[in-house]
């Protein structure tokens, strides 16, 4: 009998029962979508803060620019196992993180490149290619980091996975993350070839980082690495000929130039400068040198700042719209079910108990409440995919907090008044 | 005649609410749209970046579109405004902006670069690869932004030019700079478009995607809000309406007495809502003319409603047809 008045009652008000059924479900939907920006801006500004605050960071330099300085060192027997020896300790010291990077262009075998993944893309320059047997190698953009500096920034993949210890190993297949805008062109798994240092190496892709994931690389804290090649930093063992000689010198020579990052506490500095004096003393490796505190350093804060004042905007409209919507949904609500005190009047003459006239009155409002909220489920969860399970929950508790309100709110004037009140008038305003 | 019954009370506070969380949605994006060009180095997400190694001084001639502005980058501080159609200007801190009158170099700093500039019988100079500007303010916001590290300038630095230039293309419109884009291209050939060089909040924390679906939910959650009162206010205002047919009153003069009711309703409703927000906002993002705007929609959106629904009751019933 009940589910029988209950769709009379939605017959009856049709249009109205769909418009507060739309209205709802927007609402939750509205408040989900709220709930995922702030989330979005307070996951940004958090992995901003671990990376950048509170922290230190020197470029550190070899001191062989002086090319018969370099050519000195170069002609000494065992240079290379010291210079190993050196970038060895670097890493693997616990006094800082020692972040290898750098942004040596690599050939790569050209199937179809666009032109914003080549090297010199943004100061307008053209393809530079070159022709080896059939294929063509053109010049792109890349990257090379080691372990740290991956971990360091928190990067992450979207598609594959990230490199583990073993990528860092010599293997005759060179483990590579791609950009994002390399998405279209290969896939996980892919293999092809590249010459890096004047040495052909064939590749195989393991991964495509995220959208967007960011370094910070030559004073610049959004070094977006879209466009990007990424290489890892590997260790290399004793050279096989004079060309892999060749190689494994520039190769070490570059990780020998990297980014020192340590608290930025006067005792953390000075133990981080006597590690590296240690260090360099300990594989006879004297040519360094350090560029403090980066010049543009605090851009960082430019941007955490902008994302934290907009998470403070997001709450203060998040809460804004919450009370005003959730007003004028009650009161809509409200005089809608007051309309109905009438025919439920009619119910009491003709032998229903109060309580069942709540229960049917709290059916009435529940219902709605429920579709809304099952719709909004649907449009977040599934078909936008914005949100967890955790604000699904909230806008549950939500839902039936708003059912249990109007019903006491309403169910207050029944008992309170007697039934003939309710008779006559029609109910609402 | 209007008179104030209590469910014109209801109504007027209805629509008070309604109007007041629209301003303060209006006031939302005005203030979202400031963080993302702060956060973008003064640019808006719409902007478009030029390259070229052949830059000749007037590659630019009778560009017909107003409202737009051009910026030529040096390097990654110093920034020269070639045009600025519109009246724009980066948010200020102390001083003033460019003036269309000015004929001597002057430069608007970010609040990290004062500490390069030098003060000379009371005024403050900044030297741009090796050119004197003078200093007439400082721009930026409350908190630190990109823009506290940007130089900007009103004259060229006349310098030999680098191996490449980089020119900005900014405004509100993206069809605007679209159009100036391809003009541009059209005269010059050596200019090429750089794809995705966005920065900041516009590129961090996929906002783009969530604001628009932000700001296209909002609307329709107004428009249904609205849908759904009238609705409620129409089925009310039925029986009244079928009591007076029945009395004798044209069906024109009630119809019309409806749309006089919600006009006023609507009407007082805005009023006293522009009056509560120009009390509690200080800042005055939105103007007068845009909550007049506003309240004009709601108006129209309430009364084409409510025509529907009258309209589609005179060809369904058949009981009091004329």
């Amino acid at each position: 009998m009940k589910v029988r008045e209950l769709i009379y009652y939605f017959k009856k008000h049709k249009f109205l029962s769909l418009s507060i059924y739309f209205h709802l479900t927007l609402f939750f939907v509205i408040l989900g979508t709220f709930v995922a920006f702030k989330g979005e801006l307070e996951y940004e500004s958090t992995s901003l803060q671990k990376i950048y605050e509170g922290k230190a960071i020197y470029q550190l330099l070899d001191g062989f620019y002086d090319g018969d300085k370099y050519a000195e060192f170069v002609s000494e027997p065992d240079y290379l196992v010291r210079l190993k020896s050196y970038y060895k300790q670097l890493n693997n010291t616990s006094d800082f993180n020692y972040l290898a990077m750098f942004n040596q262009f690599i050939y790569l075998k050209d199937k179809g490149l666009p032109e914003e993944l080549i090297e010199g893309y943004e100061q307008g320059s053209k393809k530079n290619q070159v022709q080896v047997g059939d294929d063509i190698f053109t010049t792109v953009k890349s990257f090379q980091m080691n372990k740290q500096a991956m971990n360091y920034f928190g990067l992450q993949v979207e598609n594959g996975r990230l490199w583990n210890d073993e990528d860092f190993k010599d293997n005759s297949v060179m483990p590579v993350l791609l950009g994002s805008s390399y998405q279209n062109l290969y896939k996980v798994g892919d293999e092809t070839t590249i010459n890096y240092y004047n040495k052909p190496l064939t590749v195989k892709i393991i991964g495509f980082l995220k959208e967007n994931s960011k370094v910070y690389f030559n004073s610049n804290t959004e070094f977006y690495l879209n466009k990007y090649v990424i290489l890892p930093y590997r260790d290399y063992g004793i050279p096989a000929s004079k060309t892999d000689e060749v190689f494994q010198q520039a190769s070490y020579f570059a990780v020998a130039n990297g980014y020192l990052v340590t608290e930025n506490n006067a005792l953390q500095n000075k133990l981080m400068m006597q590690r590296v004096e240690a260090i360099s003393k300990n594989t006879s490796f004297a040519g360094y040198s350090f560029i403090g505190l980066s010049p543009h350093f605090q851009k960082y804060r430019g941007l955490m700042t902008v994302v934290q004042e907009n998470r403070t905007l997001i709450q203060s409209i998040f809460v804004s719209t919450f009370i005003l919507n959730l007003i004028v949904i009650i009161t809509i609500l409200l005089l809608q079910q007051k309309r109905r005190l009438s025919s439920f009047a009619i119910h009491y003459i003709n032998g229903a108990t109060i309580n069942r006239l709540i229960y049917m009155l709290w059916l009435e409002i529940s219902t709605i409440l429920l579709a809304a909220y099952l719709t909004n489920f649907l449009v977040l969860y599934e078909i936008l995919k914005l949100g967890d399970m955790e604000t699904q929950l909230l806008i549950l508790v939500l839902c039936f907090a708003m059912s249990i309100i109007i019903c006491i709110l309403l169910a207050r004037k029944l008992l309170s008044n007697s039934m003939t009140d309710y008779i006559n008038i029609e109910g609402g305003v | 005649m209007f008179t104030l019954k209590r469910k014109d009370i209801i109504f007027i506070f209805i629509f008070l609410s309604l109007l007041t969380l629209c301003y303060c949605f209006l006031t939302y994006t005005g203030k979202q749209e400031k963080f993302q060009e702060l956060s973008n180095e003064l640019y808006t997400p719409q902007h478009v970046v030029l390259s070229t190694k052949d830059y000749k001084e007037n590659f630019i001639s009778n560009i017909s579109q107003p409202n737009y502005r051009l910026f030529l980058e040096y390097d990654d501080t110093y920034r020269l405004l070639l045009e600025n159609k519109g009246e724009w200007s980066p948010p200020m801190l102390s001083g003033k902006f460019f003036s269309k009158s000015d004929n001597t170099k002057k430069a608007v700093i970010g609040k990290e670069l004062e500490k390069n500039t030098k003060e000379i019988k009371g005024k403050k100079y900044i030297s741009a690869h090796g050119e004197i500007y003078e200093v007439t303010g400082t721009m930026g916001a409350s908190f630190a932004s990109s823009i506290d590290y940007i130089a900007l300038l009103n004259k060229p630095i006349k310098g030999p030019a680098g191996d490449y230039t980089k020119i900005v293309v900014d405004g509100s419109s993206k069809k605007n700079i679209n159009l100036i884009t391809n003009e541009i291209i059209k005269k010059n050939p050596s200019f090429n478009v750089l794809e995705d060089e966005q920065k900041g909040l516009t590129k961090t924390a996929d906002i783009p995607f969530i604001y628009q679906l932000l700001v296209f939910e909002f609307y329709l959650l107004i428009l249904i809000s609205i849908i759904a009162f009238m609705r409620y206010w129409y089925e009310k205002e039925k029986k009244l309406m079928y009591v007076l047919f029945i009395l004798g009153i044209s069906k024109k003069k009630v119809y019309t007495q409806s749309f006089l009711k919600i006009i006023m309703n609507i009407t007082v409703s805005g009023i006293l809502s522009m009056i509560l927000f120009f009390t509690f906002d200080a800042e005055a993002i939105i103007t007068l003319a845009q909550m007049i705007w506003v309240m004009s929609l709601f108006l129209f959106i309430a009364c084409i409603i409510l025509g529907v629904f009258l309209w589609l009751n005179n060809s369904n019933r058949g009981v009091a047809k004329q």
